[in-house]
């Protein structure tokens, strides 16, 4: 399965400019889509499933034009919005068989079980018979997943999946994605924490303002902030001087002041020791530097 | 490729979300109960109101289609626009979208699911009243009216307004204006559009009469298939219109331009569907338009005389009949063309005359042959016409306004089209009306009305018919071959009709007349009721023809009588000629099926009624005795009223002539007057040989309803002669009131004129000698002044053009018992007075059996004829008379026939003779100088009619209420009803014999309110003193079960006097009939005033007259 995105652009009625020429090849595996809300991620997201319309440029899937081919894609398409919610009065086990039935699972038996197996996956068997408007907020979002899931489809588009999830949740559905996407599948996981991403995907892309900012794996977005993350040692009367002449990542306080971590080239003047970089780091440090230098 | 796989998947889970959504619930839960409820009360309480509902098998399926399609929009159209909204606010649609189903997919599951929920709750309550129909076995079970009004009106209904709403969602994009939009226009359509004609607007038949015959099914399938189809396919195309523009990307953008290319077409084919609606309205009006025309034009032409006509008919896919008739040319000038109606459908294929053929022209419904040598004066004809078709029924009733004739009637939530004869496979029924055979001229001229043409012809009639079927027309059936019946007619009549079904005949022989009854196999609800009857149905019949000649002094002139089932949607409309409707033809009468609406055919709650009453008075009768009962109720309601009554109608409904009347039979099919001068003479004849005596019931029933039709005759004709009436008035049944009391009152002169107590059979013996005749009133006019030396002079042109009317004073009645050679006698005394200068007539007629004897409901004793007599009053005049009875007087009735007075009739109760001993038993009147007068002397009397009576209502200022009371139309009475009606909300004007006046006996009445509304008598006092005052009421009697309780509230009357001012209340329960005594009071000479307000509680306050009584 490979998605290649050309060239794409898109410019709302109101002349907002949401994407900017982006062009991205995705190929099987987790995909993660980075950037700050309202970068273009959840417009390019639904693009890609075909909600809406690109103003110019074009998406193929496995070399297949998805404008000519968009009943095959969507055959082949789970998604999960950013604000899903169900129908308040349908069952749980019934909103998948609806979403499996429209999917294109066929047989009842066969849609039985994969509705069961799939209850069973979300960790929502127990709760089959209650109607949508009844479950919690995590059950909702594992409702969520298990509609996009369902039908085994090649790819999966899932829009900023864990925002309001507690920790527990978020962990155990970064592993039914991470477990998924051994198959022979496309996840593209479009978040703004950058969490989700490091611990999931082998490829991401970065989005700003609507324009690709990076693509490539998130090792090689840490590489390029390596020796550019410090740990210093703050007074509380250095404190404040950091904040405004660095970009601060976290501050912990500690004894007689506070340790902070800050992305810099060389923080000169203070009690500074440089660190190993994680994706957070990078995507600071990225967004720093080649973000301003590629607005230009 | 359309899956159905997932049409049917988004449908199953819509339905599944709208079953659960407690808006519908809520919904389906009344309309179950509601509907349930109302099967319950129809099925299960026999009361004459459930009657329709019990009698015609398709009416509750009707009654509930019609109340379940009108709620049902409603609720569509919010479950259709929230179905949308949801699309557009929740991300779950987004993850429905990117699901491979087309757009079109997706829309028509939605429209299923929700048709779904609909039909469900459609097929539940079918089910339900499909149980109350077997359960209470009330009515037999059919399939047909509930398969019709499911696909024919609910579900085009319901696939339209789901469209409508689908489309304007899609293009509002905004749940709330939506919805407000659509009910903006339901409710347009109910209240508006709905009833437009053609009932084009009409998309969920609220206006549209859609009854269901278990004889024809719907009358005119064709339109309404064209009208629900053009529905259909505009909800259609609306629903196709919403996909085209559904937000949602379409799997192929070719998609979206076949679906709205499907759009565009099912549009345009549904406007060709409502093209040809308004076309066919529009042809239906050109073609009575042309038919009306000709027939004025033509109707003045002379026309031949058809003495004997044979029609062979075949009945078939289209009739195909032979025509052979004799003709006359009865004017002493040759006729070189002959003229006949005929069915404008007919194709007329030869003309033939004496065997040789003819050259004629058809032009619509006229035929004009051309004779070479002409037709000579006296000689005779031989025409043989031959014409097929399926006639076009269009052609009836050109005297009538179009909305007329295309209109309903409507039987509490039914309507019911109206329909003049029918032409189907199963069924045909043809009345002169169609034109179903050729008639000479034309029948009537429909720009003048009152003017007629009737010709009696010895008809012979055959009829060819399919097999299974057997027809009905005048005359004794026989069979010729198995197919073939011939009608041995005999009498020559004005008018043939046929009837031709699958019928079940049962008849019987009375005294040498076939009496019987022919109704639709399966229909026979009526024999189990009358299962005891055996022979006594002979005696019963006779009894009651005996009961109805007597007091008409006319026989049935026929061998046969036929009652002939027909649909419930055949129907008549007035003619202004006469008072017969086309249910009652000569020897027969079409009885709507299964009774439908004719209470008295009610057998089950009549029986049940009489048993109870039976019971209640322990009468004891016998079973058999009861059925008697019931079934001499039946024929007297059915077939002698004289009017159809709707005492619950709305105020100013006139009561119609009974079209199940057998009085036609008497005068109207049998003579003929006819006036060059004064055309309305045959009705007036008519009129007054039915001879109503004055019924108590309707002096009764107009005290309730406030006016009766004699008033508001005689309203109009304050103000027009008849003739300008006749010219001007549309409204046909004012037109008969008018005639009818013109024609009584013509009558009456001439009887009073002659002062023979004989006229009356002269007039009989006269009519009866020349029936089956056209009679000139020439002719008629000298055997009057031969017979009885009086001179008619130009009285019939005044009768008919002048417009003044006289107006009467009535003073007390005083009876005494005189006995002279040992036989007592009652003299009753009395005074009128003619206030007016023209002259008039005064019937008094005096009920029988007083000294105590107590009747039923009405005062009981009806049976008894009525003594009466008639006085001629000139103008300003004033006469005593004196009349002689021969038993106690209970009650009279004062009856001005022709005047200004209101009511026309009133009735003096509880007459109280005493013993005279020196008294004379003559009869006479005198003319004497003192006229009638109320008051007596020192007495002042202001009566609401006075200039000195002021009523006032405060709330008549506010802006609103004036702007609302600008726009009420003169349909608005000058009097409201009486005590059944509402009160109105401010003063109005109520008429009743037990008011005080004068000559209009009425007073104001106004719904009791906060006191700001009032009513202030006044006068000059000339003698300062002490007077008592008087307010003039009426005992407030109260009638039915709920009776004996006082009747709440007080009138709270004002007195400003010498004194001060005195606030006096009078409880209503204090009532008394006539005065009633306020106080008495000092006025020096001024003016003084008794003021009336609306306070006080009372349902109604009613202001009539004050009086004065000086103390000496």
């Amino acid at each position: 399965m490979d998605i290649s995105i050309q060239d794409l652009t898109k410019i709302y009625p109101n002349g907002h400019k949401a994407l900017k020429s982006v062009s991205l090849e995705i190929s099987n595996g987790m995909f993660g889509l980075l950037g700050a809300n309202g970068a273009g991620k959840s417009t390019l997201m639904r693009i890609l499933v075909s909600l809406m319309s690109p103003t110019t440029g074009k998406v193929l899937v496995n070399g297949e034009d998805l404008r000519k081919n968009r009943k095959a894609i969507r055959t082949m398409t789970g998604y999960l919005p950013q604000d899903f919610s169900a129908f308040p009065k349908l069952r749980s086990w019934e909103f998948l068989d609806y979403s499996a039935r429209l999917a294109g699972v066929k047989g009842k038996q066969k849609r039985r079980d994969a509705v069961e197996e799939m209850l069973e996956e979300v960790g929502l068997y127990e709760a089959r018979e209650r109607f949508a408007n009844n479950l919690s907020g995590g059950m909702k979002r594992r409702l969520g997943i298990a509609q996009a899931l369902i039908g085994d489809p090649k790819i999966i588009i899932v829009d900023e999946p864990t925002t309001g999830l507690d920790p527990d949740e978020r962990i155990r559905f970064r592993n039914l994605l991470t477990k998924i996407s051994a198959r022979d599948v496309i996840i593209i996981l479009s978040t703004h924490i950058v969490g989700d991403i490091s611990s999931t995907c082998h490829h991401m892309a970065l989005l700003r303002s609507g324009r690709l900012m990076y693509n490539g794996s998130p090792e090689a977005l840490i590489n390029q902030a390596k020796g550019n993350v410090w740990k210093i040692k703050a007074s509380h009367e250095q404190f404040d001087e950091v904040n405004v002449k660095f970009n601060v990542i976290s501050s912990i306080p500690s004894v007689g002041g506070w340790e902070l971590e800050v992305v810099n080239e060389s923080p000169k003047g203070f009690d500074a020791v440089p660190i190993e970089p994680n994706l957070e780091h990078a995507y600071v440090y990225y967004m720093e530097h080649y973000a301003e230098a590629s607005l230009l | 490729m359309i899956s159905l796989r997932n049409i049917n998947t988004i449908a199953r889970y819509e339905r599944r979300i709208l079953f659960r959504s407690w808006f519908f619930r809520i919904f389906a839960i009344l309309a179950i109960l509601f509907i349930g409820l109302f099967c319950g009360s129809t099925f299960f309480n026999r009361n004459p109101f459930t009657w329709m509902f019990r009698s015609l098998p398709s009416a509750i399926v009707y009654s509930n289609f019609f109340l379940l399609n009108i709620i049902q929009s409603v609720i569509a159209v919010f479950l259709a626009s929230d179905f949308i909204k949801r699309d557009k606010k929740l991300d779950t649609a987004e993850v429905l979208f990117i699901r491979p189903m087309s757009n079109f997919e997706y829309i028509t599951g939605k429209t299923m699911g929700l048709l779904g929920v609909f039909v469900t709750l459609n097929l539940l309550l079918m089910v339900l009243t499909s149980v109350f129909i077997f359960i209470s076995g009330q009515v037999p079970f059919r399939i047909m009216p509930f398969v019709a009004y499911f696909f024919m009106v609910s579900i085009p209904s319901l696939i339209f307004i789901i469209g409508l709403t689908f489309a304007l969602m899609t293009l509002l994009r905004n749940q709330a204006i939506t919805f407000i939009i659509l009910l903006g226009y339901i409710a347009l359509v109910l209240f508006y559009l709905a009833g437009k004609p053609g009932y084009v607007f009409d998309y969920m038949l609220f206006a549209m009469p859609v009854p269901f015959s278990d004889i024809v099914g719907f009358s005119n399938v064709q339109y309404i298939l064209w009208h629900r189809m053009a529905y259909l396919l505009l909800g259609t195309g609306l629903i196709l219109f919403s996909t085209a523009f559904l937000k949602r990307i379409p799997n192929k953008a070719a998609n979206k331009a076949v679906v709205f290319l499907s759009t565009v077409l099912l549009i345009v084919v549904s406007a060709v569907g409502f093209a040809n609606m308004i076309r066919q309205n529009k042809a239906v009006v050109e073609n009575r338009e042309v038919y009306s025309t000709l027939s004025s034009e033509n109707f003045s032409k002379k026309v031949p005389l058809m003495k004997q006509a044979t029609i062979n008919v075949d009945i078939g896919e289209q009739l195909k009949a032979v025509s052979k008739m004799t003709l006359t040319n009865p004017f002493n000038q040759a006729l070189d063309t002959l003229v006949f109606s005929i069915n404008p459908a007919f194709n007329v294929e030869k003309i033939t005359g004496d065997g040789h053929d003819l050259h004629f022209e058809k032009n619509a419904l006229l035929v004009n042959v051309f004779l070479q040598k002409g037709l000579m004066p006296g000689k005779e004809i031989n025409l043989e016409m031959h014409y097929s078709g399926i006639p076009d029924f269009d052609v009836s009733y050109l005297d009538n306004e179009n909305e007329d004739v295309y209109g309903h009637d409507q039987v509490m939530t039914m309507r019911i089209d109206r329909q003049y004869g029918f032409y189907r496979g199963d069924y045909v029924l043809l009345t002169k009306e169609n034109l179903w055979y050729p008639i000479p001229g034309v029948a009537y001229d429909p720009s003048k009305p009152a003017i007629f043409r009737q010709q009696f012809t010895n008809f012979d009639l055959s009829v060819k018919v399919k097999p299974g079927m057997l027809p009905v027309s005048q005359g004794q059936r026989q069979t010729t071959d198995s197919l073939v019946y011939r009608f041995d007619i005999r009498d020559p009549l004005p008018q043939l009709s046929l009837a031709v079904s699958d019928y079940e005949e049962r008849k019987i022989d009375i005294d040498g007349i076939e009496v019987g009854i022919v109704f639709q196999k399966g229909h026979d609800y009526f024999s189990s009721h009358l299962s005891e009857l055996g022979d006594t149905v002979k005696v019963l019949i006779t009894e009651f023809l005996d009961d109805y000649e007597r007091p008409i002094g006319m026989y049935y002139p026929y061998r046969t009588f036929t009652m002939v089932e027909a649909p419930v949607q055949f129907a008549s409309r007035p003619h202004s000629w006469t008072s017969a409707l086309a249910q009652s033809q000569p020897q027969m009468v079409f009885y709507p099926e299964w009774g439908f609406n004719v209470r008295q055919a009610d057998f089950k709650s009549n029986y049940r009624m009489i048993k109870r009453d039976s019971d209640r008075n322990k009468e004891g009768l016998t079973e058999k005795e009861i059925q008697a009962r019931v079934f001499t109720n039946f024929l007297n309601g059915m077939l002698a009223e004289e009017s159809a009554d709707m005492p619950f109608g709305p105020p100013g409904t006139s009561t119609s002539s009974n079209p199940y009347s057998i009085y036609p039979n008497y005068y109207y099919y049998v003579n003929y007057i006819t006036s060059e001068e004064c055309p309305v003479l045959n009705y007036a004849f008519e009129s007054y040989l039915m001879k109503g005596e004055d019924d108590p019931r309707q002096i009764f029933m107009s005290r309730a309803m406030g006016l009766g039709n004699n008033e508001r005759a005689n309203l109009m004709l304050r103000e027009k002669s008849l003739k300008q009436i006749i010219a001007e008035e549309d409204d046909q049944q004012k037109i008969n009131n008018v005639l009818q009391v013109k024609g009584s009152y013509l009558l009456t002169w001439i009887e009073k004129q002659i002062n023979d107590s004989n006229f009356d059979q002269f007039l009989l013996d006269y009519l009866y000698n020349n029936s089956y005749r056209e009679i000139k009133y020439s002719e008629l006019e000298s055997e009057l002044s031969q017979r009885f030396n009086i001179k008619m002079g130009d009285f019939l042109t005044n009768w008919y053009n002048e417009s003044e009317l006289p107006a009467f004073g009535l003073g007390n009645f005083e009876v005494r018992e005189i006995v002279e050679n040992s036989q007592a006698y009652f003299v009753v005394t009395t005074k009128v007075t003619n206030y007016s200068p023209v002259d008039g007539l005064v019937k008094f007629s005096f009920q029988m059996g007083g000294g105590g004897r107590r009747g039923g409901f009405f005062g009981g004793g009806m049976e008894e004829e009525a003594e009466e007599r008639t006085f001629l009053i000139e103008g300003n005049q004033t006469k005593e008379l004196q009349m002689v009875l021969f038993d106690s007087p209970r009650s009279v009735i004062f009856n001005t026939l022709l005047s200004q007075n209101i009511p026309v009739s009133s009735m003096e109760w509880g007459l109280r003779s005493e013993k005279d001993e020196n008294g004379k038993a003559e009869e006479y009147e005198r003319v004497v100088d003192q006229p009638v007068e109320l008051a007596l002397p020192g007495e002042l009397i202001v009566d609401n009619t006075d200039p000195n009576f002021s009523v006032s209502d405060p709330s008549l200022e506010n802006p609103i209420r004036k702007f609302i009371e600008s726009r009420k139309t003169e349909e608005e009475e000058e009097f409201v009803r009486g005590e059944f009606g509402p009160p109105p909300t401010t003063w109005k004007k109520v008429a009743n014999s037990e008011y005080f006046g004068k000559v209009e006996k009425s007073a104001m009445v106004v719904r009791s309110g906060d006191g700001s509304k009032t009513a202030t008598w006044k006068t000059p006092i000339a003698e300062a003193g002490y007077y008592d005052i008087y307010v003039f009421l009426e005992e407030q009697r109260r009638f039915g079960r709920r009776g004996r309780r006082d009747p709440e509230g007080k009138f709270v009357y004002t007195v400003a006097h010498d004194d001060g001012v005195e606030k006096i209340e009078l409880e209503i329960k204090d009532f008394e009939d006539g005065w009633n005594l306020l106080g008495s009071f000092y006025f020096s000479s001024d003016t003084a005033a008794v003021v009336l307000s609306d306070e006080g509680g009372a349902d109604r306050v009613i202001a009539d007259a004050v009086k004065w009584v000086l103390q000496r």
